[in-house]
């Protein structure tokens, strides 16, 4: 097949594509031709101003064409507001393209339309698209781009540029428009482009598609310039048009000869344990990850960067994650984002000491990932840069494989005694795990402020026999979800911020939502008031589009976090009676009821709600409102952890 | 090293054991809640002792009350340091009274929750 595709190829495959798309594309182009008669009486021209203006009607639209190349990428949603940098996009969008692949998603602020696009693409596995004002909505948007690059997470950023400064409004669109757009996310995009036409427009976006979808992924930007978007295409240009085809292709995996060490080392050795943490790229990578560990019966420690493996397998052992970790003598890495971690320990004491935790002296580390091969200079999400035994650059799912076929072809007889007795040693020690949590958790029962564990399982009684997803991060609730639930789902949850911007979860989270919507799946986002607080609107986006979500606001009334550090802080300086302790930290006076703020934004809610008794019945509505399809949001306050 | 480790780990039970024979000093549970509140004891352990996970462990019941004492004035591992002059020994014995004072976790098999 021919590598172009000329233009009027291009529009017979999308009329084959889908009636619909069709009938847009030809409706919208010739209601934009053709003026209704006029009953108005001609006016004199002296008697006109601006006698001298063209007639401000026009046909086919740069812009029309940018959504055309759009179209072909499959991208459902662009979460978006509006921006008079991109216009013209945003009306060929919603009337030429009918609002429909994509769908415009109204949101309240460019950061929540960029963290939507972060939830989104880690459910559904392909990203969606936003689109953010020149200059002021892409710094906006800034945080959650950076939060997503750091997660390697794909999402098509859009923003306009009145780019010819003779063409260029006074005042505003001065202050709207920049040399270089993409510089303010230069540093966390894996590329950018400002084409200066429309076929490189098409060009540009075909490849920026291309490269956010492949590992590494990670956000892009296309800036597309005013005049493009507004001026009308010339005749003879549209007929010479084209836009390339997107080829899905592979991802990059690791050499096979390492890979034949790598399962070497593994079956060789006494006690090997799989680290995984950004490892599940598709809802095949649990399943993987199981047959290698079934296969070693080798213990595995999960930092839930993604949905790796079912919190009750009984080769789970992230709850002893350092014995685990003392004991092992080969640790296979799988995307572990953090290798150095892995044998050093940067102390919070003063002179932040390296203390290293116990390991074997003998302990030999097999690193599997994609993380080197997108690193960027100045923003040090890269970690600290790690000595290993045997490193293999490439895609860690799309290793494993290999690794897997490599591991089973050395394996004897006599190897795989010695793993059954190995497997029978952790089976009997996880077999404790979930007693031990469950007597943790009933000792804060009935406590008040209500307990995060409390909150967790009052939750997980009202959707244990629904299909569930929880996308919120949990390390701000003791992690009880992955303690004590039964997640063995490849969307039960979806991992982190990658960078721990605040403001992350709650805009996410309804990402997440978006993409569960056509699944009928119940998403339930327990979000702490901190990052609540930085994007409130999503709530009206969530009310607006009749996205189903119950939002649990983990109200402790404080940067949690951030009371221990300052309490640190003051402790050492010997300063922790201070009447001013918490000034900065405490969310009180006044107490925020975000059960109100829920309602202003149209949405059902409930709360504050401060007696345990009260939960149980509260959630139980919430989840009913989510099962008929609408966001609810209750209002609990709780224990700071 | 590892003639270290023993030796550590003898010195620590004959603490741990000299301390058991320690009663604690009489305090004012009351006070103690206000204390625990106040000087963000609650943030790391949880209001009721209950600990959380990676930041603090459980404090209900709490270890000896010379074991809490000494982890106060002088911690292991990350732990900050609370100085008699930040929070006298008597302060020490109402939080101490206090996380004595608090119930006993019920059997998690009685939480249906828990099931």
């Amino acid at each position: 097949m021919s590598k172009r595709i000329k233009r009027r190829q291009f529009l017979a495959g999308v009329a084959a594509a889908g009636p619909a798309i069709s009938l847009i594309s030809t409706t919208g182009t010739a209601a934009a031709q053709t003026a209704p008669a006029s009953s108005i009486p001609p006016v004199p021209n002296d008697e006109r101003s601006l006698n001298d203006m063209p007639p401000q009607t026009q046909g086919k639209s740069g812009s029309d064409f940018m959504i055309d190349v759009i179209k072909t990428l499959d991208i459902d949603y662009c979460a978006s507001l509006p921006g008079s940098t991109f216009r013209g996009l945003q009306e060929s969008m919603i009337n030429y393209g009918g609002n429909r692949k994509p769908e415009f998603i109204t949101t309240l602020h460019e950061d929540s339309a960029a963290a939507m696009c972060h939830g989104y693409a880690k459910v559904a596995h392909k990203p969606m698209a936003c689109m953010v004002h020149g200059t002021v909505g892409l710094q906006h948007a800034s945080m959650a781009i950076y939060n997503a690059f750091a997660d390697r997470v794909p999402m098509i950023v859009l923003t306009g540029n009145i780019g010819n400064s003779v063409t260029r409004q006074m005042n505003v669109e001065w202050n709207h428009s920049a040399q270089d757009q993409a510089i303010t996310v230069r540093d966390f995009t894996k590329w950018d482009d400002q084409p200066q036409s429309l076929q490189a427009f098409a060009d540009s976006m075909v490849r920026a598609y291309d490269l956010a979808t492949t590992v590494p992924m990670a956000p892009v930007l296309i800036t597309a310039d005013g005049d493009l978007q507004e001026d009308t295409i010339p005749p003879g240009m549209e007929k010479k048009l084209y836009i390339p085809k997107l080829k899905m292709r592979g991802h990059p995996t690791g050499d096979p000869a390492l890979v034949q060490d790598a399962a070497k080392m593994l079956v060789a050795a006494e006690n090997p344990v799989i680290y995984v943490n950004r490892y599940a790229r598709t809802d095949n990578g649990p399943a993987l990850l199981v047959e290698l560990a079934e296969l070693l019966q080798a213990p595995v420690v999960d930092s839930h960067g993604r949905m790796n493996i079912a919190n009750r397998h009984p080769l789970n052992h992230s709850p002893r994650r350092e014995p685990t970790f003392a004991n092992a003598d080969v640790i296979l890495a799988l995307e572990p984002v953090d290798i150095w971690g892995l044998t050093n320990y940067v102390a919070d004491l003063i002179g932040r000491p390296d203390l290293p935790p116990r390991r074997n002296p003998n302990l030999k580390i097999i690193h599997i990932g994609s993380e080197m091969l997108l690193t960027k200079s100045n923003f040090q999400d890269s970690q600290r840069y790690a000595q290993v035994d045997l490193s293999i650059a490439g895609d860690a799912e799309s290793t494993m494989p290999s690794l897997i076929e490599a591991v089973k072809s050395q394996i004897t007889a006599a190897h795989k005694s010695r793993f059954a007795a190995r497997g029978q040693k952790l089976h009997e020690m996880s077999a404790k795990f979930l007693d031990a949590a469950r007597q943790d958790v009933a000792y804060q029962w009935e406590a008040r402020p209500i307990s995060t564990g409390r909150m967790v399982m009052e939750l997980w009684d009202q959707i244990r026999n629904e299909d569930w997803m929880m996308p919120t991060e949990s390390q701000f609730i003791s992690d009880w979800p992955f303690r004590l639930w039964d997640m063995n789902k490849p969307w039960h949850t979806m991992g982190g911020s990658g960078a721990q911007g605040i403001g992350y979860n709650t805009p996410a989270a309804l990402g997440a939502a978006l993409a569960n919507k056509q699944h009928g799946r119940v998403t339930v986002a327990m979000v702490g008031d901190g990052d609540f607080n930085m994007a409130p609107g999503v709530l009206w986006t969530a009310t607006h589009h009749q996205i189903p979500i119950l939002y649990l606001v983990h109200n402790n009334r404080a940067y949690h976090q951030e009371v221990m550090m300052i309490v640190r802080m003051a402790d050492r300086r010997m300063r922790s009676n201070s009447p001013n302790l918490y000034v900065g930290t405490k969310i009180e006076g006044p107490n925020i009821d975000y059960a109100k703020i829920a309602q202003g934004y149209g949405m059902y809610a409930e709360g504050p709600i401060s007696d345990p008794k009260d939960l149980a019945a509260a959630i139980r509505r919430g989840v009913e409102r989510v099962k008929r399809g609408e966001p609810a949001l209750i209002d609990i306050v709780s224990e700071g952890r | 090293m590892r003639k270290f480790t023993i030796l550590a780990g003898l010195l620590l039970a004959v603490s741990l054991a000299q301390a058991q024979e320690y009663a604690p000093p009489k305090g004012d549970a009351h006070n103690g809640a206000a204390l625990f509140q106040k000087f963000g004891c609650y943030s790391c352990h949880g209001s009721w002792g209950q600990g959380t996970g990676r930041d603090g462990p459980r404090l209900n019941p709490p270890p000896a009350f010379p074991v809490v004492l000494q982890q106060l004035r002088t911690p292991r591992r990350e732990m900050p340091p609370y100085v008699a002059s930040i929070i006298p020994d008597q302060g020490v014995a109402d939080i101490y009274a206090y996380l004595s004072s608090l119930p006993k976790a019920p059997d998690p098999k009685s939480i249906k929750e828990l099931q």
